[in-house]
């Protein structure tokens, strides 16, 4: 059984159209990235599947029930607009929030701690949250949402305004919780995290469907004559190559007229050393790019 | 249930830990305590000397009526003149600090002139200056031959204390059934009491839950709240979690104004049943005006335009304690009954009613009105939910009227 499943939902504002009939669904254990340039109505979906707005047609199913039946006791969301009460302290507002998704007080305490430890901000938990740096308050807005050990989470940009290892921090998190079988949907703008981090993405634009599919699998079929390549062959002038570009780790990059299997077949012929020959994927950036006409 | 009640928690504690809370709650009646206190201390202060001052000052009088005719007063050091020219200029060396005329026509017209050298200080701006011995004396003047037992009367005809009153009860069950005034007035400041209970937990209740709402908006974590609750069990719980904390403030209050406290144990004792309406009248009030109180703090988007829309509802909530002397005169009135069917003034109008007419008031009334009331709370109440489920992600957006109007049949 998918943990969501998300079946032609539509959501108009006037005359606007801000979900036009999207579906995806995501499985247990899985790191899905939701993308979309800004506007394209990512945050209504995500809003849709937490049962803060209504879709106007179509129907959402978490964990194997209506969205509208009261299963929000096992989601969770970072909304991307977020903070937390800036005058109260730390563990209540964990507490709190622990309780709103039906954990017993005493274990909502308990966890509280053991989330702030995780995240390393357990000596914090008496202080005020405006006593907090910026970076601070992220950790506890993501500890705020994983406390309740939810099985499907929702992150809304979660990396905003984290360093560097903060970030990994908070990507083993992810890791963690997928790994003990939620779904985790991921909406963010860092394409290269979504490229390390999720399995499938779905990619919306203008409240369309315009890509979906494995990372992988978006990528080979994204991807052109292009390849990288170590040979002691010079590359330059031969009639198979377009362009040659120096990359990465010694590579050359190089943009063919032929299929790649011609220009390998011609170098083994003439005896060549090839020490690396790989097609180059393009990156989900560019691929970003390219379908949607817009940064990501 | 249990999310009503998680919220309920979270609102009353963090509004009674709330420093504002606390200086509110303890600072503000021992501040004007304080502040009533000294005043009346002064004030009662300078009018004893004020009143002793006259009291106590050398007179002087003419007499052009012929009342004192050769009897001038024993015993006292007053000084009598022929006319007010000698008076006027001998009152200095005779010591005489208010020189009182009475002029010829004074039987007639009551009329006395007074010339004093004392100027009146903001405490004894009214004082006639005329001492209490001297209207003794003229009243004994004027009924001069009279007995002295009948002249005593005369001056004390029928003051209030000696008036025995009975008010016959409107069910009219047998000449027996009267009351006492204390019994009625009684009645009346029991539910005067739970009017101004109202009115200042609402006032008390609606800034903080205004200011909540607010806040929430302001630290944005509106979205991660409403994840977890739908804004139904939201509103419910910062109902029942905010008017907690104003009640409780109030009780600290009446507390601290001991007088309230013994007041509301004394009614409760004379008509435990009165007091148990008005207080179920109260309850109602209460849980109406703040299940609008939040919808009106979900369509602002900030504290102060939000404390704007409030205005109205205070208005609202002043409305029935002016009209009440109609309540009062005609408890079973239009007037009375139109403001019982309109449900913001219902729950203090139902209250007067029955302090002044208990047994005229019709059960079935009561019981509707009090179905009325909860119907309209859980209306307030669901329609509170509406706004704010759509105004709450408005943010620094202000809804139109036509908007409002959609969402709350959406």
């Amino acid at each position: 059984m998918p943990s969501l499943e998300v079946d032609r939902v539509v959501k108009n504002y006037g005359l606007r159209r801000a979900s036009d009939g999207v579906s995806f669904s995501v499985e247990p254990g899985e790191i899905f990235g939701l993308l979309g340039p800004n506007g394209a109505g990512k945050t209504t979906l995500i809003r849709m599947i937490m049962d803060i707005i209504r879709p106007d047609e179509g129907s959402i199913r978490a964990l194997g029930v209506p969205v509208t039946t009261g299963v929000k006791d096992r989601l969770a969301y970072l909304p991307e607009e977020r903070g937390l009460y800036q005058k109260q302290r730390v563990a209540d507002i964990l507490v709190f929030l622990g309780e709103l998704k039906g954990l017993p007080h005493h274990v909502a305490r308990r966890r509280a701690d053991e989330y702030l430890d995780r995240v390393g901000l357990l000596e914090t938990r008496h202080k005020k949250m405006r006593e907090l740096s910026r970076g601070m308050q992220q950790k506890v807005q993501i500890a705020a949402v994983l406390l309740h050990e939810p099985a499907l989470v929702i992150l809304d940009e979660p990396f905003i305004g984290l360093d560097p290892a903060n970030r990994a921090l908070v990507i083993d998190l992810l890791k963690e919780t997928a790994a003990r079988g939620a779904a985790v949907i991921l909406s963010t703008h860092l394409m290269d995290q979504v490229e390390a981090l999720c399995s499938r993405i779905l990619l919306i634009h203008e409240g369309r469907e315009v890509l979906a599919g494995k990372v992988r699998d978006v990528q080979e079929r994204h991807a052109d004559s292009t390849v990288l390549i170590e040979t002691d062959a010079p590359l330059e002038g031969r009639p198979e190559v377009e362009r040659a570009t120096p990359a990465k780790n010694g590579l050359t990059r190089l943009a063919l007229r032929v299929a790649p299997e011609k220009l390998l077949a011609a170098l083994v012929a003439e005896g060549r050393s090839i020490r690396h020959f790989e097609r180059a994927l393009p990156s989900l950036e560019e691929i970003f790019l390219k379908t949607t006409g817009a940064a990501p | 249930m249990r999310k009503v009640l998680v919220v309920a928690r979270h609102e009353f504690v963090t509004t009674v830990r709330r420093i504002g809370f606390l200086i509110v709650t303890v600072g503000l009646p021992l501040l004007m305590g304080l502040l009533m206190g000294g005043i009346l201390l002064l004030n009662v202060k300078s009018t004893k000397e004020e009143y002793a001052g006259i009291q106590g000052a050398r007179l002087g009088y003419v007499d052009r009526s012929g009342l004192a005719a050769a009897e001038h007063p024993q015993g006292t050091d007053w000084r009598w003149y022929d006319d007010a020219t000698t008076g006027r200029a001998r009152m200095a060396a005779d010591g005489v600090v208010i020189l009182i005329i009475i002029p010829e026509d004074y039987v007639k017209s009551g009329k006395i002139e007074v010339l004093t050298s004392r100027r009146p200080s903001i405490t004894s701006i009214g004082e006639t200056y005329v001492p209490q011995v001297f209207v003794d004396w003229l009243v004994r003047r004027v009924l001069a031959g009279t007995a002295e037992e009948r002249v005593a009367r005369a001056r004390h005809p029928a003051d209030s204390w000696a008036i025995a009153i009975q008010f016959i009860l409107p069910d009219a069950s047998g000449p027996q059934a009267t009351e006492r005034p204390e019994d009625y007035y009684r009645r009346l400041g029991t539910a005067a009491f739970f009017l101004l209970l109202l009115f200042l937990s609402i006032s008390v209740v609606g800034g903080y839950l205004i200011q909540g709402m607010a806040d929430e908006k302001e630290n944005r974590v509106l979205e991660m709240v409403i994840s977890s609750v739908t804004p139904g069990q939201l509103m419910a719980g910062k109902l029942i979690g905010l008017g907690a904390a104003g009640l409780l403030q109030v009780l600290i209050w009446s507390v601290l104004g001991v007088s309230t406290v013994v007041m509301s144990a004394v009614s409760f004792a004379l008509n435990p049943g009165l007091f148990l309406f008005c207080a179920i009248f109260f309850l109602f009030g209460s849980l109406l005006y703040g299940s609008l109180l939040l919808g009106i703090g979900s369509l602002g988007t900030n504290q102060r335009e939000a404390m704007q829309y409030t205005w109205v509802l205070n208005l609202t909530m002043a409305a029935p304690a002016m009209l009440w002397f109609i309540v009062l005169s005609e408890p079973q009135g239009v007037t009375a009954r139109v403001l019982t069917a309109i449900p913001l003034t219902a729950p203090v109008t139902m209250m007067a009613r029955y302090a002044v007419d208990p047994v005229g008031t019709p059960t079935w009334e009561i019981l509707a009105t009090m179905a009325w009331l909860g119907l309209w709370t859980y209306l307030g109440l669901r329609f509170s939910a509406k706004i704010y489920r759509v105004g709450l992600l408005l943010y620094g957006k202000r809804p139109t009227p036509r908007e409002i109007w959609r969402w709350l049949w959406a």
